[in-house]
């Protein structure tokens, strides 16, 4: 019994361990569920152009924002037209569900640690969408679809 | 052996009792906001006069002067001054939603080093099941401490994601 008891503590011990710090589960902002590999830009490895990350939120990350990565850091980032430009060149963005033409943000330059995040789903007004420049380190993880 | 796990656990129960009872700044922080969601918490189905007290319990944790500034995502932005103007829009509040829900999923808070204001960010979330209607928002609430209780004087968005 007490050997049943401390195996269940372990069990319970090593859950916990592993749904915080490997894959986090998190509410996204549309009230959905989905994980995140924390573990996928640990060795090493950066976020890359195209992935969807969890953003962590200024308070914690019981919710998070769930972005793909369009712009890298150092990068000249523009929407025209509803169009993504990276430095002066149009971005092939296969993922994006529907887009709205009236979609503009003039150009700017991304810092040495900051990514640009974009929803896939552009066929609301720009003001109704939340995108934007996100730090290195709010950058949770790589959600699993 | 059953010693030390009684110690542990005494020592585990005194830390609950004294952080429940003797909360610091921090945690009334948290425990007032907390006792606001539940206070913004309204339904079409509660009495008149349920709806004026958790109004009234409202107003108790804002300044006189408080400014609550809310874009919602998708609408207009509304600005709700003074105790007087939270009380209105929770009243409205309870006759526009059949089942209101707010709740703060985080707060996080910074305490001025003399720790008479401070600010807060929390994740808030409010829902309407009937309405089929949820959003979270973050939100940057400016607190102030007056005669030993803290109140907030001012609310608005925050953005994590800066677009420019």
């Amino acid at each position: 019994m007490k050997l049943l008891a401390v195996r269940a503590g372990a069990l319970a011990i090593a859950a916990f361990l592993f749904f915080t710090f490997v894959l986090l589960p998190v509410k996204t902002e549309d009230g959905d569920y989905t994980v995140v590999n924390r573990l996928a830009y640990l060795r090493g490895e950066s976020p890359r152009r195209g992935d969807v990350v969890a953003i962590e939120l200024a308070a914690g990350h019981s919710a998070v924002f769930l972005k793909r990565i369009v712009g890298m850091p150092g990068e000249r980032f523009e929407i025209r037209k509803g169009r993504t430009l990276i430095n002066g060149a149009l971005l092939d963005e296969p993922y994006v569900k529907s887009r709205l033409e009236t979609w503009t943000i003039d150009e700017l330059t991304l810092g040495d640690d900051e990514y640009y995040v974009i929803g896939d789903d552009r066929g609301q007004p720009l003001e109704h969408h939340r995108l934007g420049r996100a730090r290195r380190d709010k950058v949770l993880g790589k959600a699993l679809r | 052996m059953r010693k030390l796990v009684a110690t542990l656990v005494f020592i585990a129960l005194v830390f609950v009792a004294h952080r429940y009872l003797m909360p610091d700044d921090d945690g009334q922080i948290r425990d007032r906001l907390a006792a606001l969601a539940r206070a913004a918490t309204v339904a079409r189905e509660l009495s008149p006069l349920e709806v004026a007290a958790r109004a009234n319990e409202a107003q108790g944790y804002v300044t006189s002067t408080a400014v609550i500034e809310l874009k919602p995502l998708e609408g207009a932005a509304r600005k709700i001054e003074g105790r007087e103007g939270l009380r209105l829009a929770i009243a409205a509040a309870a006759l526009r939603f059949h089942l209101l829900t707010v709740s703060f999923l985080d707060v996080k808070t910074e305490i001025s080093p003399d720790r008479r204001s401070a600010t807060a960010y929390a994740t808030a979330r409010a829902r309407s099941e009937a309405e089929k209607w949820e959003e979270v928002i973050e939100l940057k609430f400016s607190l102030e401490k007056e005669n030993g209780v803290w109140l907030i004087s001012r609310a608005e968005n925050h953005e994590s994601l800066e677009r420019r």
